[in-house]
């Protein structure tokens, strides 16, 4: 069972169309976020103020890069120390889903990783190593981020407000994994930079 | 590249330096990490309330083209310039400088434009490693971003000067160790710092083209160098012209030589004049008004010439057709240089006869100096000459080969191992 056909409990009107089989959405009409919980709708919080800003990745445009494709159909706005990124769920060629992360031009997409240690915490320094799956990593990246704005659909909760700790752990010839941190959980996710140059929009000339 | 994204322009601010109180213009995002006062030299920390971290006064900005705020189109993107880095480094023993600008671009981040003796190029960061190469040699492979890049230079990068709002934070007189490779019109290099390496990859920009798209007019000379990664594009007339070689050249070379062994013509007569100043004639039939007839005049003359008067007549109307002169000259010796010729001792008429018919060639000495050696008369019909289309597959060559040329000095200028680079 997915949000079609269905309205939202807080303002009563027509929950848009699930692309993927979201488990959260975001009510186009008012401040609400909506989550399908047992086949049944609970609003969980609100959207936020998602401040327009220029981006390569629009929710509903279909974008190109090398052989892939990728169709954003969620956006939640982080904040950290310097400033904010956005995180697009999107669904790839395949039909699955990813997470595609942009940052000023910095663009990676990233799927689930599983980690075959215990992590912890106060150990991920800056600077220091770590050994995932028989690869070498170094943190390059540690710090903290607040939800701030969600558009579209997710699968996952999200709540504007929500705060976890992230690491960006560098590896061998430019692997990315991004370690997040929240409620005593560690959830990993391993990425592939994308160069922005050779994005293409659906619409852009060959 | 990529187009047809709205990526507007970026949003004007501007800051007080906390050194000096000079306001600077602010139009990076929020990852760049440094701010650099042009007025007072102080480099600040924009992640830090733009805390003063150094201070470099009396740098000497170097020359280029563009200034922090401007901004212009580039792979269809706007692009904005909101940092300066001058470098000079030594190359083979040589001194270079060229000046990097910062770009910054909301959707595409954070990038470069060098200014380089009067080229511009493009660079950007890249994440698509080399997959072969390690340390450098002089032309070998190295594969990278797709492509096949050749080791082009190895050199030492040194900051000399800084401005605005940077992607690190610098300090004057840092170095780099910089692999160069290359694959005209793209460029990967390997900068090689204390603490991490990167990988860049370049793209040769059209000067005109960059300059217009940044609102400036283009009064700086022109590039006296081949850049490591300028691709050679020769003129349109020019590269039509060897196109059209290449594929005329053999072809008219080999009906040339067709031509050559069959376009010989046909002995119809000949007669020897032992007094050309008595003077003779041959008589000769011609069944074809249009095929060629040669005359060949031989005499044996050394060191000395013979000239004759020659009419041609239509024996069956009397007619007057033609009447020409021509004739033989040779000369021999030997001088410092050994031994030397001029001339010939053969003369070659040809002409195309008005109708079939019997013709008459008349031959008499036409100058009282000339020699008395005798001379033989030798007629041929169904001649072809060869000598046109030889001359055309020559220059179709010359076109194809002056190209192939072209390209191959521009090759050797490009590597420096060219020593005339001024032109």
């Amino acid at each position: 069972m997915g949000f079609d056909g269905m309205n939202c409990p807080n303002c009563g009107s027509e929950l848009p169309h699930a692309v993927t089989r979201a488990k959260m959405i975001a009510c186009e009409y008012c401040e609400s976020t909506v989550l399908l919980e047992d086949d049944a709708l609970k609003t969980a919080g609100t959207k936020g103020v998602m401040a327009e800003e220029p981006s390569l990745f629009v929710l509903g445009r279909e974008l190109h890069y090398r052989r892939e494709s990728f169709l954003p159909v969620g956006q939640a706005r982080f904040s950290y120390a310097q400033g904010w990124w956005d995180e697009f769920w999107a669904v790839d060629g395949g039909g699955e889903g990813v997470w595609v992360s942009v940052d000023e031009g910095e663009i990676a997409v990233e799927r689930p990783y599983e980690i075959d240690i215990p992590l912890r915490p106060d150990r991920l320094k800056l600077g220091a190593t770590v050994s995932l799956n028989g690869e070498t990593f170094r943190v390059t990246e540690a710090d903290h981020a607040t939800c701030t704005a969600l558009r579209g659909e997710f699968p996952e909760t999200l709540h504007v407000g929500q705060t976890y700790d992230y690491w960006h752990l560098s590896g061998p010839m430019g692997r990315l994994v991004t370690l997040e941190y929240a409620d005593g959980e560690f959830a990993a996710s391993e990425g592939v930079w994308v160069d922005p140059y050779l994005i293409r929009s659906e619409n852009a000339q060959a | 590249m990529t187009d047809g994204f709205d990526t507007n322009t970026a949003r004007l601010a501007s800051i007080n330096c906390t050194s000096c109180g000079s306001p600077l213009p602010a139009l990076a995002g929020h990852r760049a990490k440094s701010l650099i006062c042009n007025y007072c030299g102080a480099v600040m920390d924009r992640h830090d309330e733009y805390r003063l971290l150094a201070q470099y006064r009396d740098m000497q900005r170097p020359d280029g083209p563009f200034a922090i705020g401007m901004s212009g189109d580039l792979f269809g993107v706007e692009h904005t310039i909101v940092g300066v880095v001058g470098i000079n480094a030594t190359i083979e023993g040589h001194g270079y400088a060229w000046t990097n600008y910062q770009l910054y671009s909301p959707t595409h981040g954070y990038s470069w434009m060098t200014w380089s003796d009067g080229h511009l190029t493009h660079s950007r960061k890249t994440r698509d490693l080399p997959e072969t190469g390690g340390n450098f040699a002089y032309k070998a492979p190295l594969a990278a971003a797709g492509r096949m890049f050749k080791m082009y230079e190895e050199y030492v990068a040194r900051i000399s000067y800084l401005e605005g709002e940077l992607t690190w934070v610098p300090a004057l007189g840092d170095a780099t160790r910089v692999i160069e490779a290359i694959d005209p019109p793209y460029g990967y290099a390997v900068a090689l710092g204390d603490s991490e390496t990167e990988f860049e990859f370049s793209t040769y920009l059209d000067r005109a083209e960059t300059l217009a798209a940044f609102g400036v007019t283009d009064e700086f000379t022109r590039a006296h160098t081949v850049h490591a990664i300028q691709p050679f594009i020769p003129g349109a007339f020019h590269t039509a012209l060897a196109k059209a070689g290449k594929v005329f050249a053999p072809i008219a070379a080999v009906i040339a030589l067709i031509l050559l062994a069959i376009g010989g013509g046909e002995k119809i007569a000949e007669a020897t004049i032992a007094d050309p100043f008595a003077g003779g004639s041959v008589v000769f039939p011609l069944d074809s008004s249009h095929r060629l007839v040669e005359v060949g005049i031989t005499a044996n003359v050394y060191n000395s010439w013979s000239w004759y008067d020659m009419e041609l007549t239509n024996e069956d109307t009397d007619e007057t057709i033609a009447e020409f002169d021509g004739g033989v000259e040779y000369y021999a010796g030997r001088d410092s240089d050994g031994a030397w010729t001029e001339g010939s001792q053969f003369a070659a008429f040809r002409f195309k006869p008005p109708a079939p018919g019997s013709y008459r060639l008349s031959v008499k000495a036409g100058d009282p100096k000339s020699s008395t050696v005798p001379l033989k008369v030798e007629v041929k019909r169904n001649v072809m000459i060869t000598r046109y289309l030889f001359m055309l597959a020559g220059f179709a060559l010359l076109m194809w080969i002056s190209l192939w040329w072209r390209g191959a000095r521009f090759e050797s200028r490009r590597w420096g191992e060219d020593e005339d680079d001024d032109d």
